[in-house]
């Protein structure tokens, strides 16, 4: 049976037990996690990049864990920031929008094997990479993650009504791009 | 030749010739329609054995353990499951519903492609166990080739634009160096002051002024309307002026 967040967080403060911890935590959030930023990024190979530093950040914050959220919050806030951060930091690389229709972002999922404009579930991944970052973020994390607005106010550090509307807004947004292109 | 069944009442009448006297009497019922569904019955048995469903030899004796304390955890833990996976799922196709119903009939399957057995294997603990270590962020070799370039193209031009924007004086030794003014006026002479004045200002003909040829009428007019005071402070300037000149001289 699989360990308890708690009894994890129990062994990772005890230094022979740290590395197996450790190693749990990962086996138990991994694909969550990995998917979580992948919808966000895109490319896999940024998304392999951001989970590994992230969870080099949890290794190293880990102890610090004042357990005043789930474990799975406060390391969905991680990985939403670390990919935040270097959606920004290839933002400002490169002078190229990542929201233009040919370039960026979308020019990553066209480039992703398997592609298929056509198909419904290619066009809705265009259609949320044409969001703004966090509004992205807002979306992926109720509509495939299913997270309820008070844990993702926690996550996102904003209020729950804002991310209600943001929400409301991306879902419109993403209606009608799939429908009207 | 006897019946067999004489045979049976012969032997008995020489063991117990009172039992032989009793008539044979079957006292045992059986169920109504025993003996009609008997056969299926046992048929049906005969093949729940033959699919391995194989009733338990004895109930008491279980070979499966089960963890400390399981069943006391149970119920919370589906409870906790299915209930919040329900409730949010009802929750939020519902919010679908409202906001972007075509949004639920697509696939949630996400459609990207991923390396086989990624997460057999590809994610493992930091490189280092140590915590006195700091861990290294990891940046592909790529994007240190893009820095280096990028680096290198702006320092080019950083170079060139310095070059082309250095005035050309830097390097011409005739072209005076710009000097204090302030310093310049507190080295200067008096004599270098009157004579760049005497040539910059305009400075009235006071000999016309007092030239004999010139008519009355226009040194009244000259003097019209000026004080006594005003003409001898006048004289007096230029007389000392003149007079300082002569010295000088």
């Amino acid at each position: 049976m699989l360990a308890t967040d708690s009894e994890l967080l129990l062994q990772f403060k005890q230094p022979h037990l740290k590395e197996k911890a450790f190693t749990s935590i990962i086996k138990k959030y991994q694909e969550k996690l990995y998917w979580h930023i992948r919808r966000l990024v895109v490319d896999h190979d940024d998304a392999n990049d951001t989970l590994q530093n992230m969870f080099i950040k949890v290794w190293r914050s880990l102890d610090n864990f004042r357990e005043d959220s789930q474990l799975y919050t406060w390391l969905y806030r991680i990985a939403t920031n670390e990919s935040l951060t270097f959606l920004d930091q290839q933002k400002k690389r490169s002078s190229i929008s990542l929201g233009d229709e040919d370039t960026g972002l979308s020019y990553k999922i066209k480039a992703e094997q398997g592609f298929d404009g056509n198909k419904l579930e290619w066009k809705l991944q265009l259609a949320i990479q044409s969001l703004p970052e966090k509004q992205r973020a807002v979306f992926t994390l109720r509509y495939y993650d299913e997270m309820p607005y008070g844990e993702m106010s926690r996550v996102l550090e904003t209020s729950e009504g804002a991310l209600k509307a943001s929400y409301h807004h991306a879902a419109k947004k993403i209606e009608d791009y799939i429908l009207n292109r | 030749m006897l019946h067999p069944r004489e045979h049976i009442i012969k032997e008995l009448l020489n063991l117990s010739p009172s039992i032989a006297e009793n008539e044979a009497i079957n006292i045992y019922s059986v169920p109504n329609a025993y003996f009609e569904e008997l056969a299926g019955k046992i048929l049906q048995q005969i093949a729940l054995n033959d699919a391995g469903r194989f009733l338990p030899v004895s109930k008491n004796v279980n070979p499966y353990q089960l963890p400390n304390g399981y069943f006391e955890s149970l119920a919370h833990d589906v409870l906790q499951k299915t209930a919040w996976q329900n409730n949010l799922s009802g929750e939020v196709n519902k919010e679908l519903e409202t906001l972007a119903p075509f949004l639920l009939s697509i696939s949630k399957q996400m459609p990207f492609d991923l390396p086989a057995n990624y997460f057999n294997g590809a994610i493992t603990k930091p490189a280092t166990a140590d915590s006195s270590k700091r861990p290294r962020t990891i940046i592909q070799l790529k994007q240190y080739i893009k820095y280096a370039v990028a680096a290198t193209v702006i320092g080019i031009m950083a170079i060139t634009a310095g070059l082309l924007t250095q005035p050309k004086s830097l390097n011409n030794h005739n072209v005076p160096r710009p000097v204090s003014i302030t310093t310049a006026v507190q080295n200067a002479t008096d004599n270098e002051i009157i004579d760049y004045l005497n040539k910059s200002i305009p400075v009235p003909n006071v000999s016309a002024l007092v030239n004999p040829t010139a008519t009355e009428a226009k040194i009244d007019d000259w003097i019209k309307g000026a004080s006594d005071d005003d003409i001898k402070s006048f004289l007096n300037d230029h007389q000392a002026g003149s007079v300082k000149k002569n010295k000088e001289g």
